[in-house]
């Protein structure tokens, strides 16, 4: 019985002890972190068939300045792909002109500069377009 | 004062008096009290004492010392059971503290590669993901490391009892090998018991 107590003591322990959390963008080490909201209400548009010019446009509800300064914008090939960052804007829109057709799925995330790094917020839910022939 | 000063002095007389009379010359010098019948069982006995020095010379000189083991084992596990010639328990505490070591190290490799991906992270999410590997990595690191070291201490209280266990065992045989050996070395010269 005696062992069975130390070794819970030493276990609770060793438990206790933790890494440091130096990351300075880290919101739960550091309370002057803010944290961007997660993107949300995003619409999607394409060109329609027989358009010469194909291209795709996003639009979302825009996240109070004092929260974000920018987003971030991710495109894959399905819904549980990995998604790959295809560019930066700071309102919130965006718009690519001369695309192929076919589908395209996105996600979109705020970000927000702060303690001499760039913290981004969520991804948002994925949204797709598809942009016909 | 002169009241128990006197008392004192009558109950030290008194004491000594009294062991006077109780003094008994023949029974102090009588040998027969040591189990001695005899002019040869004095001889008898002298011989026996003589041997049983020898013994404990051969014994003090395999005999191994428990401070000894004790810095064997704390600075390798299992080197003190070793030399005890416990190889079962020897092979055992090497063994499981080379195991437990071996994980803790893999753990903290681990925890040290997701801990650098933590701080090098931007995203939320990644951040808080990364930091719960690392944290977790490292939960079992400091756990296996609580195990080694429990069984590194009891390696080094186990080294106590092996060496003081080995030190009797090593009387019994000294002693068994001395009377049972049919050829023996003397400074006498050889002594061949049939």
């Amino acid at each position: 019985m005696k062992i069975i107590t130390l070794l819970l003591i030493v276990l609770v322990l060793l438990m206790a002890c933790g890494l440091r959390r130096s990351n300075p963008l880290d919101p739960i080490g550091h309370s002057d972190v803010i944290v961007p909201y997660e993107v949300s209400g995003i619409i999607t548009r394409a060109s329609t068939a027989g358009q010469s010019i194909k291209f795709y446009e996003l639009r979302w509800s825009a996240n109070p300045t004092a929260n974000t300064d920018g987003y971030y914008v991710y495109m894959g090939q399905g819904y549980n792909a990995n998604f790959a960052r295809i560019g930066s804007v700071q309102t919130n829109e965006f718009y690519e002109g001369g695309v192929f057709p076919g589908d395209y799925y996105f996600r979109v995330s705020a970000y927000k500069q702060q303690n001499g790094g760039i913290l981004e917020g969520r991804l948002s839910q994925v949204c797709w377009v598809r942009v016909p022939n | 004062m002169f009241k128990a000063s006197f008392i004192l002095l009558l109950l030290t007389t008194g004491a000594t008096l009294t062991a006077q009379q109780t003094f008994d010359i023949n029974r102090f010098s009588d040998p027969a009290k040591y189990g001695w019948q005899d002019w040869f069982d004095r001889i008898n006995y002298r011989n026996d004492l003589i041997e049983r020095q020898k013994l404990l010379q051969l014994y003090e000189n395999n005999a191994q010392s428990v401070n000894l083991n004790v810095g064997k084992s704390a600075l390798i596990p299992g080197w003190g059971q070793y030399s005890t010639g416990d190889y079962t328990k020897g092979h055992i505490f090497l063994g499981t503290e080379l195991v437990l070591i071996g994980i803790s190290a893999y753990y903290y490799d681990r925890a040290m590669y997701n801990y650098q991906k933590y701080l090098d992270a931007t995203q939320v999410l990644e951040i808080e993901n990364f930091y719960k590997k690392a944290q977790g990595d490292y939960q079992f690191t400091l756990i296996f490391v609580g195990l080694a070291s429990l069984v590194w201490l009891f390696n080094v209280y186990d080294v106590v009892h092996s060496t003081e266990a080995f030190n009797a065992d090593l009387w019994q045989r000294v002693h068994n090998d001395y009377y049972k050996a049919p050829l023996k070395l003397t400074p006498t010269g050889i002594e061949i018991r049939f």
